[in-house]
């Protein structure tokens, strides 16, 4: 999941655009979240079972797992305590390139299952609760049960078309949220200018949320936008391979140094690094060819030509084109499916129902469900008249441009020795 | 280097306790002609700005603009510590990483030092344009204190109008309702006027939370003055005489739009 080791390359690099900042200062803000990506969270996390027995889902009088719904329920309701206004984004179709992610997934679930099974007949829990955990998956069916929890909660839902961080993304470029709730870093690639993590409350709330800053990540790092989303492809992606033996810090300076994937395989050692043959399917095709005798395709040509939809085109042996494998993750970063200017709106909770689905057909406790909603009703009475931030009336005053960035240092740690080169006036002008 | 002596040592006391419980930390920052401080509480909600005069303090220097962090919660700990009627020295060097504090009692027959750790704050100071409101309001800061007391009985949300008739805060909650009106009110003592400007009626509603962590300034200054206009945060000012002021903004609840 996710872009490889790009989360600690950004804390190194550009450590300007992390933050950790309080729950509370989210106050009023929408925030759309990767609602696949809690589910898995919430059916790995909430389970229960004794020190002897493997720890097993929450399930219903059917025996079907509860786990997710009760998770979303009482996070939502955490989120909408403290005036955040989620909106929760599901996957739509994966892309056709990312099937060999998908594959290598499945084949992981597999291996997970043959150790599963080693695990249960050796008797030892502590592998069989590992393994179990491998082997959750989020179907259909609980896709469903979120999205009815959550229309019954009043809260607004979104259908990506394709991947859900790139809609969320989306949204977040288009103003229509603040920020993006996720811990996968897909998002910064997709452009999203707020990123959240950690908002998991996993230690009743005493974590603080990582806030990652998409502009500040890329001035850091000193790229533009194109050679960012180069560098996570270099990282590794979900749509395809990297190319052997480049790590962060090499994938770093191969950018820095020839701003492009095309010039740095032009410049490549390809005795040092394995490039993958997708990334070069030209070259491939062209020994075929003059074998075959076939025309020869033009790199460049070609590349101008991504512009038809290929998305569509099978991704088997028979596939007639040859744009470069990076070529087609770059695209799908840059022009993802997305839809836009929802109408996103926040409503009530419909009591009755919400009970009679959480009782009867979730199983779960009715005083529990009852409080619950208490304060779920609470959070919205007090949202109809929300709370406006002080900095959506006035704007922070152009920074010291760097002049001063030390170390940053806790409540109570040593300030670091400021060096001289704030002039007078320089902090905090009058006006 | 930075020094600044200030014989009403009280002033300085009053003021961090009446920003303590609205931030955690701040940066005091120090130039050639004031000393001032900004800083919004953790919700971003609201903002307090202090500013102080050089001309104020008995002696202040100040070679060079400085920033200096503080915990606030530490900064009060130490403050208990200076008598009411001590003179207060504030001290620093340019690149120090501790803020001394000297308290010595009127007879000059006491003097205790403490050094407070600084820190690195990293602050965004927001640039607040000098606007004309719509409406101020001047009254007495004790009253400003007990109807924001007397309204968080009934409830956390109150909403100040300002029309003709005078200026009226208004709380409804579980309980009931609660009204508070005050007229125009020219007494003799100018600490006790109420004394309305308004050029267009205008109504805003607050969150008493924030409203009642302003009024522990009350003991900063008779007075206290409400500056409104529609749909921005009011102005919640309380003067320090011949000295500087402290301001509150508080961003209102804003009908949702969305």
């Amino acid at each position: 999941m996710g872009i490889k080791q790009l989360a600690k390359l950004l804390a190194d690099e550009a450590p300007e655009c992390i933050k950790e900042v309080p729950l509370k200062s989210l106050q009023g803000r929408k925030i759309a979240i990767d609602a696949s990506m809690s589910i898995y969270q919430f059916m790995i996390a909430v389970r229960q079972g004794g020190s002897n027995n493997p720890a097993a889902m929450l399930t219903n009088a059917d025996g079907e797992p509860t786990s997710h719904v009760q998770g979303f329920f009482t996070r939502t309701i955490r989120y909408m305590s403290e005036g955040i206004k989620p909106v929760y984004v599901f996957d739509g179709k994966p892309p056709n390139i990312k099937s060999g992610e998908l594959v290598k997934r499945r084949e992981k679930r597999e291996k997970a299952e043959k150790e599963l099974a080693a695990a249960k007949e050796a008797g030892n829990i502590e592998e069989q609760d590992k393994q179990a955990k491998r082997l959750v998956r989020a179907g259909t069916k609980e896709n469903n049960d979120c999205k009815k929890l959550l229309e019954l909660m009043g809260i607004p839902v979104v259908n990506a078309p394709c991947e859900a961080e790139a809609e969320a993304s989306a949204l977040c470029k288009n103003g229509e949220v603040w920020a993006v709730g996720t811990e996968d870093m897909d998002a910064l690639t997709f452009g999203c200018p707020v990123l959240l993590r950690k908002m998991t409350f996993a230690k009743s709330g005493k974590e603080n949320i990582q806030q990652m800053n998409y502009k500040k990540a890329i001035e850091g790092l000193n790229l533009t936008h194109d050679q960012f989303v180069d560098l996570c492809i270099l990282l590794g992606c979900d749509y395809c391979d990297s190319i052997k033996g480049i790590g962060p810090k090499k994938a770093l300076a191969f950018i820095r140094e020839y701003g492009c994937i095309e010039k740095i395989l032009e410049n490549l050692d390809r005795k040092k690094f394995t490039v993958p043959d997708d990334w070069v399917p030209n070259e491939k095709k062209a020994k075929e060819a003059e074998e075959k005798e076939e025309a020869e395709y033009d790199t460049d040509e070609e590349k101008e030509k991504t512009g038809k939809p290929k998305s569509d085109a099978d991704e088997e042996d028979t596939e007639e084109e040859v744009v470069p494998i990076y070529v087609k993750a770059r695209k799908l970063f840059n022009e993802h499916e997305v839809i836009t200017n929802l109408d996103l709106k926040w409503k009530e909770c419909q009591v009755e129902a919400l009970t009679k689905y959480l009782v009867d057909e979730m199983g779960f406790n009715p005083d529990r469900v009852k409080s619950n909603i208490e304060k779920l009703q609470k959070a919205q009475k007090a949202n109809t008249k929300p709370q406006s931030r002080m900095d959506s009336f006035f704007k922070p005053l152009p920074s010291k441009a760097g002049a001063k960035k030390p170390a940053k240092a806790t409540v109570g740690s040593k300030r670091k020795a400021n060096d001289t080169k704030g002039k007078k006036g320089a902090f905090f002008k009058k006006r | 280097m930075f020094e600044a002596r200030l014989t009403q040592g009280k002033i300085f006391k009053q003021l961090i306790e009446a920003l303590k419980d609205l931030v955690q930390d701040a940066n005091i920052d120090c130039s050639e002609d004031e000393l001032s401080i900004q800083a919004m509480d953790s919700s971003h909600v609201s903002l307090v700005q202090v500013n102080l005069q050089a001309g104020g303090f008995d002696h202040f220097r100040c070679d060079r603009t400085i920033s200096l962090g503080f915990n606030s919660t530490n900064m009060s700990k130490i403050l208990k510590c200076a008598g009411n009627d001590d003179v207060i020295t504030l001290k620093a060097e340019d690149t120090a990483d501790a803020l001394t504090l000297m308290f010595e009692s009127p007879g000059q027959d006491r003097i205790a030092d403490f050094e407070l750790k600084l820190m690195d704050i990293d602050a965004e100071p927001l640039g607040i344009p000098d606007t004309e409101y719509q409406c101020t309001i001047r009254m007495p800061s004790g009253e400003f204190q007990r109807i924001i007391r007397d309204l968080q009985v009934l409830g956390d949300t109150c909403v100040i109008s300002c029309t003709k008739e005078g200026v009226r805060f208004s709380v409804s909650g579980d309980l009931g309702t609660g009204n508070v009106l005050l007229r125009n009110n020219a007494a003799e003592k100018e600490e006790d006027q109420v004394i309305i400007e308004m050029e267009e009626p205008v109504e805003l509603t607050f969150a008493l939370r924030y409203l009642n962590f302003f009024t522990k300034a009350t003991s900063l200054g008779g007075s206290v003055i409400l500056s409104m206009s529609p749909e921005v945060p009011v102005v919640v000012e309380y003067p320090i005489e011949e000295f500087g002021h402290i301001k509150y903004y508080l961003a209102p609840k804003i009908d949702d739009d969305a």
